[in-house]
């Protein structure tokens, strides 16, 4: 049979292997270049949205630092106040209650008592004196009983006698249990002042 | 024919495996591009400006934090206006040693007990470690002695402990005493029982503003 060559149809060339490869790898090329490209916009649209927050943002810390800047005298007003009130409430709770701890010796000190002192200081309690021994044993175990003191030591300096009515002369040292601070009362209660402040003169 | 590096190349690209090539190299080199010049800084860049939004939010939020809390501190400043005027006329820096020791005078009085003296000290800055952070806080140092029976002395050291002016007692001496011609005061010798007067040393402290921080 006869092979001829029929020029009026155009050649093809037969299709090969890399006719398919070609087909795919320009599809596969433009997807991709058409994917970056829109993450490229993406991006540069989530730019501006974020860059018009940040403007939104400036614009509302600008309104309100002017606004604080204007209050900066009545900012340090109060800043000036609460130290003052703080260091007041500190001065107040650290003000040690002597009164109680007065009034609980004085209740033991014995009527034939002479040349009586007392010294209070912090927890530590100092009483000298002159009693007789009665007297003495009698403060001395009140003094031990009571729970209100602790560590109480009695030193007999001189002894005028054994005698019970005879008076020695003594000295005691104790401490207190548990000492007091003065508390801060509730800021919404009514207080009763003992007495009110003399002021100062205007004259 | 002569053929060219040219002819030769369009020879290569003209065939399916050299347009392939061509493209698919192409490709990678755009995408590659895009990545380095596009994408990568823009999401740094992102990135970078989420981070600072965020931080300018902490900051706004604590600005209007502070300004609803001076808002609520003007409000509680208004409904206290009188205690705090009262308050900062005695804490201040004016030391007043005179109204202090009517005060003191007046204590006694009150009680049935006579204040016999009292010294104030310099002012001196504190060592107290409570009172440390607070700069410009000074304490005066205040001796005072009182006379009296011990009920009266009683109530006096209790009026001094509730004075509104905070006075922190640090030691207390009381000592049965006699006075003497010439107005001093020694130990008795006599019971307790036969004369009840005592006298009562107290060292005590208050305290002061300096004027350079607080007024």
């Amino acid at each position: 049979m006869k092979q001829g060559f029929n020029f009026l149809k155009p050649q093809v060339e037969p299709p090969s292997p890399w006719s398919r490869i070609y087909d795919w790898v320009v599809g596969t090329a433009r997807a991709i270049l058409i994917l970056f490209e829109i993450a490229v916009v993406i991006a540069l649209g989530v730019r501006i949205v974020v860059d018009v927050q940040s403007k939104n943002i400036d614009e509302q810390i600008t309104t309100l630092e002017t606004i604080m800047s204007q209050r900066a005298l009545e900012e340090q007003k109060y800043r000036d106040l609460q130290i003052k009130t703080g260091a007041y409430a500190t001065i107040w709770t650290t003000g040690q209650i002597y009164s109680e701890l007065f009034d609980l010796i004085n209740e033991y000190i014995p009527p034939s008592a002479v040349q009586f002192n007392v010294n209070l200081e912090g927890d530590l309690i100092r009483i000298d004196g002159k009693a007789s021994n009665a007297d003495i044993k009698q403060m001395e175990n009140g003094l031990k009983q009571s729970n209100l003191f602790k560590d109480t030591k009695l030193t007999i300096l001189e002894v005028a006698s054994d005698d019970p009515n005879f008076l020695s002369k003594f000295s005691f040292t104790s401490q207190a249990q548990n000492p007091k601070f003065r508390q801060l009362h509730d800021p919404n209660s009514i207080l009763e002042s003992s007495e009110p402040i003399i002021e100062e003169s205007t004259q | 024919m002569v053929y060219t590096s040219n002819n030769r190349l369009q020879q290569i690209l003209a065939t399916r495996k050299g347009a392939s090539v061509s493209i698919a190299g192409v490709t990678i080199f755009m995408v590659v591009l895009m990545l380095l010049l596009a994408i990568l800084p823009a999401y740094r860049s992102i990135t970078d400006q989420l981070k600072n939004n965020e931080a300018k939010l902490i900051y706004l939020n604590d600005l209007k934090t502070k300004r609803a809390d001076m808002d609520k501190l003007n409000e509680e400043y208004t409904l206290n206006e009188n205690k705090i005027k009262l308050f900062e006329k005695y804490n201040n820096s004016n030391a007043n040693s005179e109204v202090m020791l009517a005060n003191l005078d007046q204590i006694a009085k009150k009680n049935n007990a006579i204040l016999v003296s009292a010294n104030f000290l310099d002012p001196e800055i504190s060592e107290d470690l409570n009172l440390t952070q607070f700069t410009g806080l000074l304490y005066k140092e205040l001796q005072l002695d009182f006379r009296g029976t011990l009920p009266d002395l009683s109530l006096v050291l209790s009026d001094l402990e509730q004075f509104p002016i905070a006075i922190n007692v640090n030691s207390i001496t009381y000592v049965h005493y006699e006075e003497t011609q010439d107005n001093q005061y020694d130990i008795q010798e006599i019971p307790i029982s036969n004369d009840p007067r005592f006298t009562m040393s107290i060292k005590a402290e208050y305290y002061i503003w300096t004027e350079i921080s607080y007024e």
